[in-house]
This record gives C-alpha cells, structure tokens and sequence, in this order.
C-alpha cells in the first residue's frame, strides 16, 4: 500500500546554471522557481550547494497538496520479497578480464534440486509474485537443468497461485533453435552482456584461448536476429576503456535495431578486484551520459531506450520515485525485496555485496536467512547510510548503493553521478527540446502487462 | 487496467502581490507507469 509520508525537512532551493529550483530532499519533490522569489519564501540559510527553505514557508503547501506534482505519496521502505536471482554455475564459455562473478576458487554449479528448493521457498515468502533471475557464470550453459527449474517453479508457482516471470544475463553466445524457443515461449526478460562495437568488446571480454569474444555473438546475430533485436536488452559493463565511448557505443547497438540499452558500471570484485586501473572516472561517465542526453534532446536517437537516461526522467517526473538499481521501492531491495543465491549455495541479500554479509547458505534456508538477523540488520543498515546525510538528491535516488560504499568501491561514480546527472537533467527539462517527447514515448510501453501494479497496489491509485 | 497519470512540471512564481503561486510549464498524460521490477532484465522496450 502507498504511504502518505510528512514532509518536515527544510526544502533545499538551488540556483541553477539557467534556471532555479526547489528539491525536497524526502520525497523527491521538485519545481521550477522564479529568480528572485527566494526571499518572500523566507530563506533559513545558505548550505554548501542550496539554502534552506523552512517547512513553514508557503510553499510547502503546493508540495503537500500535490499542487506541483500528483503525488505527495512515496513508496514504502520495505516490500516483501519479490525478486530472486539464481547463479546456476560459476562456468563460463567466455573468460571476461573483469568478471565480478568469477572467483580462483573451482567451478561450481547449484543442483537443480537445491535451485527448485529455494524457489519453492521463494514463492513462499513472496506477496503473490516473484521473478527469477537466472544468472551465472553463463547460465544457458545448465540450458537442460534451466528447462527443469523453470518447469518445476511454474508448477509450484500454480500450486501457491504465484505469478511468476523469468530474466536471464547472458553473454549471448549460445543461443539455439531450442534455446530461443524456450526463452521466447516462458516470456523471458533477455540482457546480453556487450561492451560496444567489436573492437571495445573485445578488448575485455574474451574467450579462454584469448581471442576476443564478439564474433561469437555475431555468429547468433546471423540466425536469430529478429528474436534477440526485439526480445533483449543490451546491457553494457562500463569500464575506463569504454566509459569516454557510450554515446558511440550507443548509436552503435540503436543502428544495429537493438531496441534497448543499459549500463552497469565496473564492480572491483571477483577478477575485478585485481584491475583498478578499470575503474570509471566519474566525469568520464556524466560526460557519456550527458553527452547522449543531449542527442535526445535534439531529437536524434528515440528508437532506443536508453535506460540510465530514462531512469534519471522517471525519477525526475514520476511521483513514484524509484531506488536508481532496484525500480519498485524507495530504498536498495537488498535482503528486502532481493534476495540471492550462488552457485555454491551462499545465500546473500544482493549479489555484489561482499560475502561477509552473506545471510546463510543451502542447509540455512532461503526463509530463514530473509527473517534472520543479519538480514534485518542488513534492511536498517540502508537508512543510515551516513553519505546519504542532509543529501538533497535521497528522495529522487533511493540512497546509496551499500555494496558500492564498501571498502572494494573507493570511488562511488553512481553517487557523484546522481548529484551531477539530477540537476542537470532539471535544467535540460526546462529548455525547449525534444526529451519530454523522449520520455513519454517510453513510459507508455512500460510494462503491458499490468498485472504487477495491480497486484501490489504499488503505483497506480484512483 | 492502467490509470491515465499526469505530469505537470510547474514553476512558482510571485505575483504583484508577493504571493506564491504555481503555473504549469510542461505537463504529459500517460497510461502506464514503470514496473516495480527488474532493471537491466526488464523487457527490452521497458
């Protein structure tokens, strides 16, 4: 259910390259603000970077009476489980130079009874729906046991009248006449693992013999094309070799008719954590992002959505501002709405926190890691991530990501990001241009199938 | 099943009278909002 949340933190007013405006730092809330009003509305005080607006000041009333926008509702802080991610194996087909999942210690893959078993608990914890996310190593690789689970959790999902959906990560590289067909006919959520063109891609992402893993890709582009340019998303791992490349690496996958993009940045984990000379630097991606946002701006490019760009709009734009890595609350789904298991059976609340917070492992029980108290340690945790302090961005972002601000993360690009990315997408909302036209072409297609807002009476209100 | 949802970006502004007021500068109709899940593994045209 929504909750109708109080706002008594001091609005934060901030003078903008072209234009003012007010954020209030709870919920997100913003408008456009007259130069020179500043001073009826009763400053408070001048802070690094805004002046504070007092909750007493009248404009508190446009925010509250939803007079700015239809909101003055905010997700809950907790939701029930409602997304699982299973790591079939830890085999890979390809030997990516950064693979945050690959570890020195042997191969390992989950028995597919051990797999059914957590899904079975799953669905049990669950408010009515679930989705499963079935990762790796290269999950298609256990294509044969995928069949199994999937069938398996779709008969249990029957017996409890759960609605279940499926996604897969995968590098793409496998695919079979069998294998599109399955994936098709169970209505999977696809992302294929693509850095850019060949030569970014393959600069890092490589085969075990060396070779650069792209043609692989190619080979299956070949035959199933028309299923993987309109069933999968592209999701591309920005690292310093490419991150100075996205608006190229975007144009490249929008002219090759993929229908969408994604970005994830470079996690010093896994092999990773030996290669910090990958690490993004922070301009370097706002400039990529900006740079793109701006071509959809002059209307170039609408054929592909663009995820991190509409990201930053709906949060701008909805009064359901989502958590920027886990769209449905307000704060990171870890061991809340997420859970994780890997391949040798740890069970954790996110699959790139560290592995000292892990919540248990097979003989502990999905049920009994998500209520045990490392798990509710873990939920409180995020509310008092003390960089998300007196932050004027929290209600749009969701707060910090916790794995990122772990010691493995020195430099936290998606926060600096945010606090560049946010304002300026409010003063290129103001200009006149193409992005609002860029974003309702979007936010019409999310979702066809309703059954989610429904469900969870999440979003939509009379 | 999906409600119509507006987006009115607004500007407040002063009148003669020093009081606040707010107009709308933009403002979009739409009938579906985002889903609660998935990020990256959400359809392709999400």
């Amino acid at each position: 259910m929504l909750e109708k949340e109080s706002t008594c933190s001091p609005l934060h007013h901030i003078a903008g390259r072209a234009v003012d405006y007010v954020v209030c730092p709870d919920t997100g809330r913003w408008a456009y603000i007259e130069k020179g009003a500043l001073p009826v509305l009763g400053s408070a005080s001048s802070m690094a970077g805004y002046t504070e607006i007092p909750p007493e000041s009248t404009i508190y009333r446009f925010l509250e009476d939803g007079d700015l926008f239809t909101g003055g509702y905010s997700h809950p802080n907790t939701a029930p489980l409602d997304t699982l991610i299973v790591k079939l194996t830890t085999r890979c087909n390809e030997a990516c130079v950064y693979c945050y999942d690959a570890t020195e210690r042997r191969s390992t893959d989950i028995a597919t009874a051990d797999a059914s078993r957590m899904i079975d608990e799953a669905l049990k914890l669950c408010a009515g729906q679930l989705t499963i996310i079935f990762h790796g190593g290269e999950p298609l690789l256990r294509f044969s046991d995928l069949v199994a689970i999937v069938t398996d959790a779709k008969q249990q999902a029957s017996r409890t009248g759960a609605y279940l959906r499926f996604a897969i990560q995968t590098n793409g590289s496998i695919f079979s006449d069998r294998i599109v067909e399955f994936l098709a006919s169970n209505d999977f959520d696809i992302g294929i693992s693509l850095d850019g063109p060949q030569e970014l891609h393959d600069e890092l992402r490589l085969l075990k013999n060396g070779s650069g893993s792209y043609a692989l890709f190619s080979r299956h582009l070949e035959t199933y094309g028309e299923f993987i340019r309109k069933h999968c998303g592209i999701l591309t791992t920005v690292t310093s070799r490419n991150a100075k490349m996205l608006p190229e690496i975007v144009r490249f996958f929008r002219e090759n008719g993929f229908v969408s993009w994604n970005a994830t940045l470079f996690d010093c984990i896994g092999k990773g954590s030996k290669l910090g000379h990958l690490h993004v630097a922070t301009d370097d991606y706002i400039n990529s992002i900006t740079a793109i946002a701006m071509d959809l701006a002059a209307g170039n490019g609408h054929e592909i959505a663009v995820k991190p760009v509409l990201a930053y709009l709906d949060n701008l734009l909805l009064d359901t501002r989502d958590n920027m890595c886990f769209p449905g609350s307000a704060r990171c789904g870890a061991a809340s709405r997420l859970m994780s298991i890997d391949a040798d059976g740890t069970i954790s609340g996110c699959d790139i926190l560290p592995r000292q917070y892990s919540l248990g492992t097979l003989s502990t029980g999905l049920c009994r890691a998500y209520c045990s108290i490392d798990a509710m340690n873990l939920r409180t945790q995020q509310s008092k991530l003390d960089q998300c302090y007196r932050c004027t961005w929290l209600g749009m972002c969701g707060g910090a990501c916790m794995a990122r601000w772990n010691s493995h993360y020195p430099n936290e690009v998606d926060c600096r990001a945010s606090k560049h990315l946010f304002p300026y997408f409010i003063e290129l909302l103001h200009e006149d241009n193409q992005l609002l036209a860029y974003w309702e072409r979007y936010v019409n297609r999310r979702r066809a199938n309703d059954i989610w807002h429904h469900n969870i009476g999440l979003v939509d209100r009379p | 099943m999906a409600n119509q949802k507006h987006v009115k970006i607004r500007i407040i502004t002063l009148d003669s009278d020093n009081k606040v007021k707010a107009s709308t500068l933009k403002s979009t109709s739409f009938k579906s909002v985002r889903s609660p899940i998935g990020t990256q593994w959400s359809k392709a045209t999400c």
